[in-house]
């Protein structure tokens, strides 16, 4: 039985992750029996990229690998194209990919309404616990990049804004300013190019290639219905595809169905005792076993850094030696610095007296003083 | 109290002050060096490259050298390898009369405003051609920048081509800083960069258009040069043009490497439909520049 781990989904999307979902599909439409785990982890993944697909004891990882690995395995959609059609999904498979992929990425992190009210709560929603704020930030770090080719540049989406200005964004109404404040981007010429190519490829067909499904209407679901069903702030790019390109709207719609119909041919999603294996990981490691863990760092770091192990090989003088003042240079920066901390009051280190003893001892000294008066 | 400005009493020695100022400058030179203004519009590029052509080394370039020419651009090309001097800080960038600096982009505007552009008249074909240029924009380009960039037998070439008109060691910094760029622009593409893998995209890359060709002269049975047949060369002129290393230009490195840096081009050398492609297109070029 394939298992597949993938991205799980969020707004409105079976996956938020275009390479998964074409993954899915192509075995949904293969009538290829799989069990899904929604990981939400790329640390699940050897590469660091999901889809990650487990066929008996192959791990395969990444989008082409896992793709040739299906078609390895008899399941070709792509057996009723010609060479000629072949070569061509290439090509609109790369335009899929990067120019139409990177559209997307600008109207979720270049559109700080769009990255603050429904991309990052919708990640972090997804991502179990420790990831939900390292892996975030690396989606963002690796979309500033792709975009920066284009001449777009990624702005901190809360920085410099206090709190007030965030509210009043937040609740600004959607009139017809806003919506145009940035729609004449030239991120949304490429994307309407892109809509216009594809849409003339489709034309009256049912599929990109005649009445069955190929490889390429898996990838373009894939892509495209992040394009069109997510319900962002300012979904832009949902309102070029309805408005401009009703035709291209409406394959996504029935690619949908064709996904959702075809499911009763997979077996059903695994339920809580048939975990996957996940990869081990950092966080995994101590969260399995805790103790476990602090044994293991605790006999190779703590007990004696400098003694050989009995099973590696031993080390050389000169290693020794590195580790030596290796220790000796860590300890030496932990003590300046709790001495810098110290030396210039950060921490300050006072015996207070018990304050309200003294006050009260006083009272009763005046009170006394007092009564010494009267008595004179 | 005085009322307008010349009953002040410091208005002689203000009207000195400016009398004294307007004789500056006492002397003008004619200036040392004047820019020829341009008679015809100029493309800079990299060049001349190691065989001295009058076609660039850097595919980019070439694409946009094939395609001025098939438009009937009169044009003069300047080999300038410093890709900081261009507006968006790559080359090729185009100067035209007047003094506007124009990037790729902008460019293709400026070519459809002011002279014939063939297009493929089907929509359907042009759409097939943006698919196509997608396709040599990602996995034919993954594949050459890693193998002029990553390859160590084609790193001495690059630093001469790219960088040997700087001065000492900053060649060997910006080689260094070019091949990290490299690494960057193809993880953007890909999670992992895996020679094999880049390799076999490539090879799948030019089987595709070498069956897209078939037997007509250019892409999509066009009479005359699109912009995709222009794409197609110039990364297909850069992959054959370049010399790879051999045994007797670079004795220390093995073997092994030695082959590693041909493969690309051997995968190319392979599709003949693409070599014959190539020719082609330089012999027009000949004819027409």
């Amino acid at each position: 039985m394939l298992q597949l781990l993938t991205w799980g989904g969020a707004l409105d999307c079976p996956s938020l992750d275009p390479a998964c979902l074409a993954v899915e599909t192509y075995i949904r439409l293969s009538g290829l029996p799989y069990q899904r785990q929604l990981v939400n982890n790329p640390n699940a993944s050897p590469t660091g990229d999901l889809p990650v697909l487990i066929d008996d004891r192959i791990w395969v990882s990444g989008y082409d690998r896992v793709m040739s690995q299906l078609i390895k395995t008899g399941n070709d959609l792509d057996k009723h194209l010609t060479a000629q059609q072949k070569a061509l999904a290439k090509g609109y498979m790369s335009l899929l990919q990067t120019t139409m992929q990177d559209c997307l990425l600008f109207s979720w992190y270049h559109d700080a309404k769009n990255y603050t009210s429904n991309i990052r709560p919708s990640l972090a929603h997804l991502i179990p616990f420790p990831y939900r704020y390292i892996v975030p930030m690396q989606m963002r770090k690796r979309a500033k990049a792709r975009l920066v080719p284009y001449g777009v540049e990624l702005t901190e989406a809360d920085k410099n804004r206090s709190v007030f200005e965030r509210a009043r964004e937040a609740n600004r109404a959607e009139s017809v300013s806003t919506l145009m404040e940035g729609g004449w981007h030239h991120m949304f010429t490429r994307v309407r190019e892109g809509y216009k190519t594809l849409q003339t490829k489709l034309g009256d067909q049912k599929f990109f290639f005649g009445d069955s499904p190929s490889t390429l209407d898996c990838v373009a679901f894939g892509y495209l219905s992040l394009h069109y069903f997510p319900k962002l702030a300012r979904d832009r790019l949902r309102i070029i595809l309805e408005a401009e390109f009703p035709s291209l709207a409406k394959y996504i719609e029935r690619m949908r169905d064709l996904y959702e119909s075809s499911s009763t041919l997979s077996s059903p999603p695994p339920t809580a005792e048939t975990k996957t294996p996940v990869l081990p990981s950092f966080f995994n490691s101590i969260a399995a076993d805790p103790w476990a863990w602090f044994q293991r760092v605790k006999s190779e770091r703590l007990v004696n850094p400098f003694a050989s192990t009995e099973t590696g090989p031993k080390k050389s003088q000169a290693e020794l030696d590195f580790e030596r003042k290796r220790v000796w240079s860590i300890a030496a920066g932990v003590f300046s610095v709790v001495v810098y901390v110290v030396w210039n009051g950060l921490v300050r280190i006072e015996k207070i007296e018990d304050g309200d003893e003294a006050y009260d001892s006083g009272m009763y000294d005046v009170e006394e003083d007092e009564e010494m008066d009267e008595e004179d | 109290m005085p009322t307008t400005l010349d009953q002040h009493p410091l208005f002689p020695i203000l009207q000195s002050f400016k009398s004294a100022l307007s004789t500056f400058p006492l002397k003008t030179n004619a200036p040392v060096h004047t820019p020829t203004p341009l008679e015809k519009p100029t493309l800079f590029i990299y060049g001349p490259g190691p065989r001295n052509s009058a076609l660039s080394f850097d595919a980019e370039c070439v694409v946009w050298q094939a395609w001025l020419t098939s438009c009937g651009v009169e044009y003069a090309t300047e080999h300038i390898n410093e890709p900081l001097s261009g507006p968006k800080g790559k080359l090729p960038f185009l100067v035209v009369p007047g003094g506007k600096t124009l990037n790729t982009d902008q460019m293709q505007h400026w070519l459809s405003k002011n002279y014939t552009v063939h297009t493929l008249a089907d929509p359907e074909k042009q759409a097939d051609s943006q698919a196509i240029i997608s396709l040599v924009e990602t996995k034919l380009r993954d594949a050459l920048l890693f193998s002029i960039f990553c390859e160590a037998t084609n790193t001495q070439l690059m630093r001469q081509t790219y960088f040997d008109h700087q001065s000492f060691p900053l060649p060997h910094f910006l080689a260094h800083q070019a091949r990290e760029g490299a690494f960057d622009e193809i993880l953007l593409r890909n999670d992992t960069v895996v020679r094999s893998e880049i390799y076999r995209g490539a090879a799948q890359a030019l089987d595709a258009l070498s069956v897209t060709l078939g037997e007509d002269d250019y892409f999509f049975g066009s009479a005359q040069p699109t912009f995709v047949d222009a794409t197609v060369f110039g990364y297909l002129h850069v992959l054959l043009s370049r010399p790879v290393g051999t045994s007797t230009t670079q004795p220390t490195l093995t073997e092994e490497q030695l082959a590693q840096g041909r493969q690309l081009r051997e995968l190319t050398l392979e599709r003949k439909t693409l070599v014959d492609f190539a020719k082609r297109c330089v012999r027009n070029l000949s004819n027409n520049g």
